[in-house]
């Protein structure tokens, strides 16, 4: 039939939202249309098995993780991404995507300079096998009233910290509290 | 008459079957450790005094010995305190007593893409157990990183920690 209601309509209907004066000239219509008779069929089909499921229980902790990550999302206002599946323009400065263009230029000089260094020099260590790899500190944090700091033998082949306490009248150590000379 | 005669045999019986499962169980042999997947070694060293060429404790190992010679440290002796070494799990913690009632706790995690390499995840305690330093060492194994410890101007503790991969039917080193 060419008059036949939205797909919308006749949710509506089902769900009782429709004003008395609509819900009759839409039976009216659902009487006297198969297609629309049977869109109708399907759609109680769908609404009785949809009653049928019942929500899974989830653990109150894991509820509360799970609503943890949701508010950090909402405070943040976007869906962290993993660095992982960012892109890997994503992990450029914000300079260069802003304009590519202007970086293209001294990106393929410096590559072709890279590229000659290394048909010069030979083919380069793989990391695994690099003495610089051998003693990498990821991540290092002083304490509430410490200092930290990260230096490294010449060689690469040594990672040292150093940890020391800051004086009670200082914000940090005046020198910097490096371990390279003590 | 004859229901105590079963009695009796029903006793006889049970004390039977319980000697039979008490020497069972004697036999078995005891539960075995579970294998640890690593070694933390941790050496602790006191370093003393100014120097041009340190002199070292003849107990301090070779390798923690070359690695301390290449970092730019002004020390003029070093002498160990104490040597520790405790098999490890992954993703499980181990201790460490250390001077001044500090402790050294220990989490290694292994580099599932590089067998070669281990993480460990350290935290010096002071004496409260509050934390003095959170850090973490991606490293190869047997080869040791060390943590600095000033005390003094002249003065200070040296942490040497390494991973070492446990002997195939063992714990040792």
């Amino acid at each position: 039939m060419n008059n036949c209601p939205p797909e919308e309509k006749l949710g509506a209907f089902l769900d009782g939202e429709l004003s008395e004066r609509e819900s009759g000239a839409v039976q009216a219509h659902v009487r006297a249309c198969k297609a629309c008779a049977n869109a109708v069929a399907e759609m109680s089909e769908i609404d009785r098995l949809g009653a049928l499921l019942r929500a899974p229980d989830v653990a109150r902790e894991e509820w509360g993780s799970t609503w943890t990550g949701i508010a950090a999302r909402v405070a943040t206002g976007k869906m962290p991404v993993p660095p992982s599946q960012r892109q890997w323009w994503h992990r450029l400065p914000a300079c260069v995507r802003r304009r590519p263009a202007l970086w293209a230029v001294p990106a393929a000089a410096c590559l072709a300079l890279a590229v000659g260094a290394l048909l010069l020099t030979g083919q380069p260590d793989s990391p695994q096998d690099g003495p610089a790899l051998q003693c990498v500190a990821e991540e290092v944090e002083a304490g509430q009233g410490y200092a930290a700091t990260v230096s490294y033998s010449p060689d690469g082949e040594a990672t040292l910290i150093t940890v020391s306490p800051i004086p009670k009248h200082e914000e940090a150590p005046p020198d910097g509290s490096s371990g390279k000379t003590l | 008459m004859a229901r105590a005669a079963r009695r009796s045999r029903a006793g006889t019986g049970f004390c039977f079957l319980l000697s039979l499962w008490a020497v069972g169980r004697a036999a078995q042999p005891p539960p075995e450790a579970p294998r640890p997947d690593l070694n933390v070694r941790v050496v602790v060293l006191e370093a003393t005094g100014r120097a041009e060429k340190p002199q070292f404790d003849p107990k301090t190992p070779g390798d923690l010995r070359k690695l301390i010679e290449g970092l730019n440290l002004a020390y003029g002796k070093y002498a160990v305190l104490d040597i520790h070494r405790r098999p490890a799990r992954f993703a499980a913690e181990v201790s460490f007593d250390l001077p001044d009632k500090q402790t050294l706790v220990v989490r290694p995690f292994a580099d599932e893409a590089r067998p070669n390499y281990v993480r460990l995840g350290c935290r010096l305690l002071d004496g409260q157990k509050k934390p003095i330093l959170i850090n973490t060492m991606r490293m190869t194994y047997e080869t040791p990183f060390p943590i600095h410890r000033p005390r003094g101007p002249a003065n200070g503790l040296l942490m040497g920690v390494s991973a070492h991969k446990p002997a195939p039917d063992g714990p040792s080193q």
